[in-house]
């Protein structure tokens, strides 16, 4: 069964898409999710579909027009964050709105296929191409580079900004950073699961992982295992029961976190 | 250790003065609690000497340099007052904790894994939390918490260690034993210590110094004057010492 599956160029593509985005959606995700910005992926997964829409409206690569929007809407949200801490779930629905708005008004005007609109919000993984594989590889690469290079600091930022700030991290350029970072993964991951689902992607993963009640690292790595095996059994059930990807990728992640929620429960029993 | 200076400093929150014009000399190696009535500004003036807030007039001096000066050299342990709510549901051990202590300054990139377990391991002994180094931060109790903190602060070799209220919600018992730690911290590290606490009877045992705020004013002295002028008016404290001894004074 396994076999017939790889004998398939477009599902060695579709794994390996999904594995780049099983690897760097969880790492975001995981600084998402302890800063309590977890609807962040979802904000800016609209503002790439305004992107989308804009780069076809432009007649340039849609994901290039996705990253460029993705990216504006990202610095906009910590800008304002910033600047009016208290309101920072107003900032986000105000650039979550527009993106939507802008992409309804975009997607009218240049009247584009609707079968190319649904690939980008349900994703479309099937139909990955090798230069988007390049993108997307480049794109993991630097966000991966990034983290890794400020791990440290980007932990004490989430774990506390003030002391972040007396301990003598420039916590502006970090959160901006980070911001922009998300952006760019949002962009990845859109293409595998697409932009209503991309920050399920960043979030349940890391949820799941939390449950096992481990440090920050091996939270870490745990959400990445739980999102690759994810992704690989998601992208088997949707070859093979010829359901949607995106949804079934998605889904199998939740079945994970229920399963791992049921076992700690057991195990907390037992002891 | 290092010398704290704050220099005609003034602080409002939308226009309503909380400080005014204060001036305070906090010599090296001092263990100074700032106390006063809720909203007196002791957070306020906790949070500009860390360069957290800036004053709106004068200058605060730490050592000779601005507070950002201060907090890129690692000179300043922080200890907020509301880490509580950042700890619960972080995904951190308490050794993991107190390893982001070695961010601070950038010390933590001039040392090798074994020099950072080494001192992460040193810490948690220092504050006698190595029996729950491998439990999550949100999972303990408020005195091993603050334990936590004190020794994540400490990681990075601060020479002022900055406590905002360190012992709210904790137990007497616990409280007790967190300021016998930081009074052994001052006393063996020479670390200049600056407390915000509601705490005075701890505070005041422990403590070199005292800073009393209230109604934008500061009054600070040595423990021994406030205590006996405290334990003569126990119910009026704050008027005995700020009104009474006619505002701002600078040192003893």
């Amino acid at each position: 069964m396994g076999i017939e599956l790889l004998e398939y160029d477009f599902m060695w593509r579709a794994l390996l898409a999904g594995w780049i985005v099983a690897t760097v959606c969880p790492m975001l995700g995981m600084f998402i999710v302890v800063r309590k910005q977890s609807l962040i992926g979802d904000g800016l997964g609209h503002v790439a579909f305004a992107g989308v829409t804009g780069g076809y409206l432009a007649g340039i690569y849609p994901l290039a027009g996705a990253l460029v929007f993705t990216l504006a809407g990202a610095a906009g949200i910590e800008w304002i964050r910033r600047r009016q801490a208290e309101h920072a779930d107003v900032s986000l629905a105000l650039i979550f709105y527009s993106g939507l708005a802008m992409a309804i008004i975009f997607s009218s005007v240049t009247r584009m296929p609707s079968a190319g609109l649904l690939g980008f919000l349900f994703g479309s993984i099937l139909t990955v191409s090798g230069p988007d594989i390049v993108l997307m590889s480049i794109c993991a690469l630097v966000a991966g580079t990034v983290i890794w290079r400020l791990f440290d600091q980007l932990v004490l930022l989430s774990f506390d900004e003030d002391v972040a700030r007396v301990s003598g991290i420039s916590t502006g350029w970090i959160s901006m950073i980070l911001s922009l970072l998300t952006a760019i993964v949002v962009v990845v991951g859109m293409m595998v699961v697409g932009v209503l689902l991309v920050s399920a992607m960043m979030v349940i993963p890391v949820a799941a992982a939390d449950l096992f009640g481990k440090g920050f690292k091996t939270t870490l790595f745990v959400a990445v295992l739980i999102a690759l095996i994810a992704v690989t059994i998601g992208l088997v059930i949707s070859f093979y029961g010829n359901v949607a990807p995106g949804g079934a990728v998605i889904m199998t992640t939740v079945v994970i976190y229920v399963l791992v929620s049921l076992m700690r429960s057991v195990q907390r029993r037992m002891k | 250790m290092c010398e704290v200076c704050l220099k005609q400093v003034s602080f409002a929150y939308h226009g309503m003065p909380v400080l005014d014009t204060i001036n305070l000399d906090i010599s090296a190696g001092c263990f100074v609690v700032v106390v006063g009535p809720n909203g007196a500004g002791k957070s306020t003036l906790l949070r500009m000497i860390a360069g957290l807030l800036q004053p709106q007039t004068g200058q605060i001096v730490i050592d000779g340099a601005a507070p950002e000066k201060a907090q890129q050299q690692g000179m300043i342990g922080y200890v907020p007052q509301h880490y509580g709510r950042n700890t619960q549901g972080f995904p951190a051990t308490a050794e993991d904790v107190v390893a982001l202590g070695l961010v601070a300054g950038g010390r933590g990139r001039s040392l090798s894994r074994q020099g950072s377990r080494h001192i992460v391991d040193h810490m948690l002994e220092l504050v006698g939390a190595e029996r729950f180094r491998h439990r999550r931060i949100g999972e303990l109790s408020g005195g091993e918490q603050q334990r936590v903190m004190v020794a994540r602060a400490l990681a990075s070799n601060p020479q002022l260690l900055l406590l905002d209220e360190p012992t709210s919600g904790i137990d007497y018992a616990a409280s007790a034993k967190i300021y016998e730690l930081l009074g052994q911290l001052n006393r063996t590290l020479g670390i200049t210590v600056i407390m915000v606490s509601h705490d005075i009877d701890n505070a005041t045992r422990t403590a070199s110094h005292v800073a009393c705020i209230d109604r934008g004013l500061c009054y600070f002295g040595g423990n021994n004057e406030f205590r006996s002028q405290h334990l003569q008016n126990p119910h009026l404290w704050y008027y005995s010492t700020v009104a009474g001894q006619g505002g701002n004074s600078d040192g003893d």
